[in-house]
């Protein structure tokens, strides 16, 4: 009878192991170096840093070569010819042909990158309206989310026409198909006029964050811009943005225009938003990589701060003279700082005793492409002389290249300003504002008789202003939408871009691109009748 | 039977003692007369060690005696009667006499405990697995001179493809019946004297393949239902060895080889290559110029100037001079293994203790991997209802690696470029390539990766009463990794990436804890039924914790790696940190019943949660049930002598799988700053870009099996067949999401894959004389798997790089393998006649002209673009196994391993980049049967080069996709045992010598480095020597 106790002990005992370790609580892990969407939105000292990541957000959209996609194709840019051969599917972005298609992984990028970051700014609107706490810290916190929303919206639209729009307040009224464009640009008009109501005029040591000046110009922008379908176009509340800018009196254009692509010389003031990159991953922009010539990469290698690949180049229209056929008047010098002719540099790789010289690259190196573009004007505004190994700053890589990039700055506000002006009549005082602010600093200080703008016509004016936008801010990033907005899209691409010239094939639906494929095929609110028209 | 080890159930001795009765009953069944003799002998073990304590009776009568020290007896016992020799630890014998007066035994070693293994907690006796499980013994894993257990059983188990490793301090991949799933590790579980374990940190490499005793694999889900929650990729069970009753025992078992190149494509000399790249500039000038003077082209440019040819290229074409970099870098490597051993056992307890050293030097200068390894198993009988046993082993791994680079960029280095080390960048036609570092000073470079991993495996046996078991398991595995880099500041790489000398210090820890508790019970009743119950739990938690640093700017390399703080950059430091936890908690029940030894059946029930999932979706149900029926033991079956054995097995079971990030079903926000030390920095949140789905659950995989076991001609050749059908379903599968939704992707059960397959394994005694002996064993395995199923309406998930070009391999089609290759098709090499036709055809930029290669348009839209691609098959074999051969003649035997596998298909990058080239890069000789206008008939199409035209390559269609079949003499082993009477002279119990050969040959028409292995890094033939010595 002992045993039976003592086995019954051990028994029991065992059972009592058996029955502990089912504690249900073992199976609850939470994460430790993240946060969940439930915690990011419950406080507002949370969705601040969520707000401010949408700087970051919209920062990657323009980073690298996806951030340069939707830079080909136009008048002002295309890619260089071993890109064009090397890849057909890239080649459609300039060609306008068959490869440009619903497939085309180039496209998707531009729309795949955006769209995250409109989410996240339309959740960060929800949770901001709902908060209770500090009122005025929350109101400045939905200027700054409404501006990144109606930022990205703005381009989206501009490329893609009817888009869905993201309000968490009518999820279920909206939902993720395609709004009407003037559902579309009315929501863009009100995330700016709000952003520009609520945003201060300044901050105190955080030059990323959006202010009152650039919400101001995006939403005179998106007056310029709204399709006239929509009725919302109009130039004159456009005019009372610039206007309102230009009387806050904050902002001037700098003496020499070279100074705004110096790498010392970030956020001047000049700029009314600028991103913010540096030479450290992940904060560079690595748009020397594709803008820099790869005749030079195979003479002086990455270490030199204009080498690079060839993808973006400027088209023959912007490199070229007037006498040539392209934009640029003698004496501009906005041309020598926005393009890079001379190739030149100085080096120790190939003198036999190590020692320095000047060596100017020919295309001996690059045979292999079979192209012959690789020396061609190159774009010249990206070039960041710290990662360059003459510096001696240790970088030593062009793929390192991080200056600031000013997204929108006071010389678009004015030659906008001045647009506007002749769209309401008042031609002769747009062509002052030309000539007076944006031409003058461009020949030095002094613009010489032969080079001002007498009287023209409205029309005239139209057509010149256009080109003065593209010599005072080529390679910006504003190229397709003032192409789109004017309806010159087709006309001039065809005209001057070289590789949609060869290729003959652009047509009026080219001004949207195609919904991505993958879009139709995941998103349940898109059927491929949604394709945009031309497209299949 | 699981609880019955040491407290032997009657059935069992009854049973042992029928078997060693048996034959001797029929050849002695007319035996006569009674008088007493006097009976002397020895008794001895299976290896010939004497065995002193051994007890002697005789049966019915009177009179006993044991054995002295050299095992020698004698005993006064009738002339008919019978002795009965018993011992612990050994099956007692039962001898008849028969008038002998000599009579000596050879007792066998009871080897209840090597028929055991142990499955999360309870030992089952192997016979009891219903399901497919192939096992392997240490004898087998004896014959190939390897350290790692995925190359030990390389060939030897049905359904089980191991691709062998490709650097010294990699591990040899194994998959089992084929892939069954599509995200995540296809590595099964390995399960080390019931503690589980993966590969990570070096895991399968963590066990020292010397101390094994046996390895199962179970293949099927009856088998693997244990495991329930881990199992779908199969499991491979391994237990260790234990201390043998006896003698104590001291054993060493060493090995030494070496290692070099098994055979690289033919490449091109200095004089091919010169040739070549005149050619290619000449077709070039001719296709672009086709007006131009050729023969000044010649003169001026491509011989009368740098364009073409730099001057060393010249002089090494003049002075017929080759320079080879690859041998530049290498060396002979050197393999060697040591493990010594100490067992010992009583019947209360054993012991077996062993050391191991392994040190591989690698045939590419400074790669290395240092092994040491210590075990302790003992288990210890404490009381006749209590044992306690632990199974502890430490390991230290030193690894000193070698950037990939360094093989990489000498063996595609120029020829005609003598070696040198002064050299910063390889060169070719003099350009500078500033990303072609220098291999041999790379090899400055210091890279150390040292692995600390140790594994205990404990448990508490309790007995309470005959038949019943408690039994509480509780297993550690701590691992350590430490990984440290330093690149010197004067070598090329550290001006390229701008560093000044670079330092990396990644440290990570992983623990992970595990406890079992089950409680089981054995009876039999009406000596029929047997019945054996068991239940228990399983908890198990990991977590892991890593941090790391890097450092730029170092001023002088006097300090490596040891100085993070030493570096100047301090802006570009880099640090990073993670913590991270998984826990797994599961109830099992299992039963197992046996009618008469006629019908065995096993029912499996586990009932798992695991903290991947959210509340609510944690749990899974993963039941399984299996029959077999032994034919031979019925009636009708009684008459027939063909089979020895007949045993039809069935299976159905789920598994499941749950081997995804974790918080797959949250939403993340990572945090991140932006800025510099002049602007000050910016703290935001930014999703990851996963949408959590709050409902994903497990991963389940149904699994079909029936298998048949065959023994004819007294076991002499024994055959098993099994087929199977794995349905996986609701696959774990990350997909893109419509980025308009916020995210870029997220993971749900969707998805689904089918695998079937027929596996074979035969083992044949062809030849059994006295001093002959020969057997043969093969394996043929067959499997096919398809994606049944993509999320939505999905036909095919493409795979996409940074570039986001659709690669070859990696997309998944609706229908298809889910290892396809997907490119453009070949159309042909273009001859003249084909160009009215082929000038129809749109080739998107490219340029078709004779002796060019070109695409099919395969959708014959006049349209060369990416619709034109198509699946050209599949990198899976169509089938696959090994087999071997071991002859016997007295004491030399010959032992030979093959492995083989038939119909993959796969990419060969370098054999690609070798017939890409246009003598501006290294070449095959195949290019000696290039396309020219008088050889029209050629294999290869015609080279171009220097000039602006833009052809078809032959890496971008299937031109160049090999056929992978092969044929492998894995190993190939002679060895030497001394005979007894020599080594029992010496005081040695076994003395074997060995010589073996591995990767002798391998016959193959894959045309890149190994069909098997693949292109990363060149086969490699070793010689061993060895010697196993025990005392």
């Amino acid at each position: 009878m002992k045993k039976i106790y003592k086995y019954s002990a051990i028994g029991l005992t065992y059972a009592l192991i058996l029955s502990t370790s089912s504690c249900s609580n073992f199976l609850s892990v939470e994460p430790t170096g993240s946060l969940t969407e439930e915690q990011v939105f419950e406080k507002i000292d949370n969705v601040q840093p969520l707000v401010l990541g949408l700087y970051d957000s919209y920062r990657k959209c323009k980073e690298g070569r996806n951030g340069l996609m939707p830079y080909l194709g136009t008048d002002e840019t295309q890619q260089g010819n071993y890109q064009l051969i090397s890849s057909g599917d890239q080649a459609g972005m300039d060609k306008y042909n068959g490869q440009l298609n619903a497939t085309s992984t180039q496209v998707a990028s531009i729309w795949n990158n955006r769209w995250p970051a409109v989410v996240s700014a339309a959740k960060a609107i929800y949770a901001l309206g709902l908060t209770k706490e500090d009122p005025e810290r929350a109101n400045k916190l939905m200027g700054e989310a409404r501006f990144i929303r109606g930022l990205l919206m703005f381009e989206l639209s501009m490329f893609w026409g009817e888009i869905p729009v993201i309000d968490m307040t009518k999820t279920e009224e909206l939902g993720l198909g395609r709004q009407p464009l003037d559902v579309v640009w009315q929501y863009i008009i009100d995330d700016f006029t709000l952003a520009a109501e609520n945003l201060p005029e300044s901050y105190d040591g955080e030059p990323q964050r959006a202010t009152k000046g650039a919400a101001l110009a995006m939403l005179g922008k998106a007056y310029m811009a709204a399709p006239e379908s929509t009725n919302l176009r109009d130039f004159s509340k456009a005019d009372d943005c610039f206007k309102q800018i230009i009387a806050m009196g904050r902002y001037r254009l700098l003496d020499q225009y070279g100074d705004l692509f110096r790498y010392d010389n970030p956020n001047t003031a000049e700029s009314l938003f600028e991103l913010q990159f540096n030479n450290v991953w992940p904060d560079c922009n690595f748009w020397q990589f594709d803008t820099g010539s790869r005749a030079v990469d195979s003479w002086f290698s990455q270490a030199c701060s204009f080498s690079g690949y060839d993808f973006l180049l400027p088209t023959p229209f912007a490199y070229k003279t007037v006498e040539e056929g392209g934009v640029w008047e003698d004496g501009d010098t906005r041309k020598g700082d926005a393009l890079r002719e001379d190739f030149t540099y100085y080096t120790n790789k190939y003198s036999s005793d190590g020692s320095f010289q000047y060596v100017t690259p020919d295309l001996s190196k690059t045979q292999w492409t079979g192209t012959t573009d690789e020396l061609d004007p190159h774009i010249k505004k990206y070039e960041d002389y710290r990662t360059d190994a003459l510096s001696g700053l240790g970088i030593n890589n062009m793929w390192n290249s991080g200056k600031n990039f000013a997204v929108i700055r006071y010389a678009d506000v004015l030659l906008s300003h001045a647009e506007c002006l002749n769209e309401l009549g008042q031609t002769a005082d747009a062509i002052t504002i030309v000539n007076d602010q944006i031409r003058k600093r461009a020949w030095g200080g002094t613009l010489p008789e032969d080079k001002k703008w007498g009287t023209l016509s409205q029309d005239d004016f139209r057509a010149k202003i256009m080109d003065e936008r593209m010599r005072e801010l080529c390679f910006e990033g504003w190229r397709r939408i003032d192409l789109l907005r004017t309806g010159k899209f087709v006309e001039l691409v065809k005209a001057r871009n070289k590789w949609a010239n060869e290729s003959g094939t652009i047509q009026d639906f080219h001004k949207r691109y195609p919904i991505p494929d993958t879009e139709i095929k995941t998103n349940e609110a898109f059927t491929p009748a949604d394709q945009n028209p031309g497209y299949n | 039977m699981y609880s019955i080890l040491h407290t032997k159930s009657t059935i069992v001795r009854y049973l042992a003692l029928l078997m060693a009765l048996l034959p001797l009953w029929e050849m002695n069944a007319k035996a006569q007369g009674s008088e007493s003799i006097r009976i002397t002998g020895r008794v001895t073990d299976g290896i010939g060690t004497s065995l002193p304590g051994v007890s002697i009776s005789v049966i019915g009568g009177s009179g006993s005696t044991s054995t002295a020290a050299d095992g020698s007896y004698q005993l006064t016992a009738p002339s008919n009667g019978t002795l009965r020799f018993t011992n612990v630890g050994f099956i007692s014998q039962d001898v008849e006499i028969n008038n002998r007066t000599t009579i000596s035994v050879v007792l066998q070693e009871d080897n209840t405990e090597l028929e055991e293994v142990v499955i999360v907690g309870a030992a089952f006796k192997k016979s009891d697995l219903t399901g497919a499980v192939s096992s392997v013994s240490s004898k087998v894993l004896e014959e190939k001179p390897v350290t790692n257990i995925n190359q030990a059983i390389q060939g030897r188990i049905a359904g089980v493809f191991i691709s062998s490793p490709t650097r010294p301090t990699d591990d040899a991949s194994i998959k089992i019946r084929g892939i069954n799933t599509i995200n995540g590790s296809t590595d099964p579980i390995y399960v080390v004297d019931g503690m589980v374990m993966d590969n990570s940190f070096s895991g399968f490499n963590a066990v020292n393949l010397n101390d094994v005793a046996s390895i199962e694999v179970l293949k099927d889900a009856s088998a693997t239902a244990l495991y329930g929650s881990r199992g779908s990729n199969g499991v491979v069970v391994i237990t260790t060895k234990k201390g043998r009753r006896g003698e104590g025992r001291v054993t060493y078992d060493g090995w030494m080889g070496f290692q070099t190149y098994a055979g690289t494509p033919k490449t091109m000399n200095s004089q091919q290559l010169f040739e070549l790249r005149k050619e290619a500039y000449i077709n070039g000038y001719r296709q672009t110029n086709p007006d131009g003077d050729v023969d000044a082209y010649i003169n001026d440019v491509i011989m009368g100037s740098n364009t073409v040819f730099a001057d060393y290229e010249f002089d090494a074409f003049n002075n017929h001079s080759n320079y080879d970099w690859l041998d530049a870098v290498s060396r002979t490597g050197r393999q060697q293994n040591h493990v010594v051993s100490l067992s010992n056992a009583d019947d209360k307890g054993s012991y077996y203790i062993s050391f191991g050293y392994t040190d591989h030097k690698g045939v590419i200068k400074k790669s290395e991997q240092e092994k040491f390894s210590g075990r302790i198993n003992a288990d210890e009988q404490i009381k006749p209802w209590l044992k306690v046993s632990t199974n502890t082993t430490y390991t230290r791994t030193n690894n000193t690696l070698v950037d990939d680079g360094i093989m990489n960029r000498a063996r595609l280095a120029n020829p005609m470029l003598a070696v040198s080390d002064e050299l910063e960048t390889l060169n070719w036609q003099g350009i500078f390539d500033q990303n072609n570092f220098n291999p041999l000073r790379s090899l400055r470079v210091d890279h150390d990766l040292v692995y600390n991993r140790l594994l205990t495996s404990n448990y508490v046996s309790v007995n309470p009463i005959e038949g019943l078991n408690l039994r509480s398991t509780f297993s550690v595995d701590y691992a350590q990794k430490q990984d440290n880099k330093y690149t010197p500041n004067d070598i090329y790489e550290s001006e390229r990436y701008g560093t000044q000398g670079e330092a990396v210090d990644n440290r990570d820890t992983r623990t992970v804890w595990q406890w079992d508790n089950t409680i089981s019970y054995a009876t039999t009743f009406h000596d029929r039924h047997k019945l054996n119950a068991m239940v228990g739990t399983s908890a198990t938690q990991t977590k892991y914790s890593y941090i790391n640093g890097t450092a730029m700017g170092y001023g002088s390399n006097l300090f490596g790696y040891h100085s993070l703080q030493s570096g100047y950059k301090k802006d570009q430091r880099g640090l990073g940190s993670g913590w991270s936890e998984q826990t797994l908690l599961s109830y099992i029940a299992r039963i197992n019943y046996t009618y008469d030894d006629r019908y065995l059946l096993t029912a499996t029930g586990r009932y798992d949660g695991s903290s991947k999932f959210a509340h609510g979706n944690q749990w899974g149900l993963f039941p399984s049930l299996s029959a077999a029926w032994n034919l031979t033991e019925e009636d009708f079956m009684k008459e027939q002598h063909f089979f020895d054995q007949l045993k039809l097995r069935t299976g159905f079971g789920i598994v499941g799988n749950q081997n995804i990030d974790d918080f797959a079903y949250l939403s993340l926000y990572n945090v991140s700053y932006t800025g510099t030390v002049e602007t000050g920095y910016t703290y935001s949140f930014g999703s990851n870009g996963r949408r959590g789905t709050p409902d994903i659950s497990w991963e389940k995989q149904q699994q079909w099996n029936l298998g048949l076991d065959m023994g004819f001609l007294q076991n002499r050749f024994r055959l098993s067949v099994d087929a199977f059908l794995i349905k996986n379903k609701d696959l774990l599968m990350s997909h893109s999401l419509a980025t308009t939704t916020g995210y870029s992707n997220t993971i749900e059960n969707i998805g689904a894959i089918e695998n079937k397959g027929l596996e074979f394994a035969l083992d044949a005694n062809l030849l059994r004389t006295t001093d002959f002996e020969w057997n043969f064993a093969a394996t043929f395995s067959m499997d096919k798997n398809k994606v049944t199923q993509l999320y939505g309406n999905t036909g095919v998930v493409y795979n996409v790089d940074g570039d986001r070009n659709i690669q070859k391999e990696g997309n998944l089609f609706l229908g298809e393998s889910r290892n396809t290759l997907y490119l453009w098709r070949t159309g042909g090499i273009a001859q003249a006649i084909d160009m009215d036709r082929l000038n129809q055809i749109n080739w998107n930029g490219y340029n078709v002209n004779p002796g060019d290669l070109y695409p099919l348009d395969f959708n014959g839209d006049g349209q060369i673009d990416q619709n034109d691609r198509v699946v050209i098959g599949a990198t899976d074999p169509k089938f696959y196994g090994g087999f071997s051969s071991d002859l016997n003649w007295k004491n030399i035997s010959l032992n030979a391993v093959f492995s083989y596998s038939y119909g993959a298909k796969k990419l060969s990058p370098w054999y690609e980049s070798l017939i890409a080239s246009s003598g501006s890069s290294v070449a095959s000789t195949d290019l000696l049967d290039r396309w020219t206008p008088e050889n029209t008939g050629a294999a290869f199409p015609r080279v171009l080069a220097g000039f602006d035209y833009n052809h078809y390559n032959v890496n971008q269609m299937d031109f160049s996709v090999q056929d992978a079949s092969f044929l492998r003499l894995s190993a190939l082993t002679v060895a030497y045992t001394f005979p007894n009477q020599v080594i029992n002279a010496a005081k040695f119990s076994n003395l074997r010598v060995y010589a073996t050969g591995s990767n002798l040959f391998c016959l193959t028409n894959y045309k890149g480095y190994d069909p098997e292995m693949g292109d990363w890094y060149p086969p490699t033939r070793m010689w061993t020597f060895g010697i196993n010595m025990a005392f």
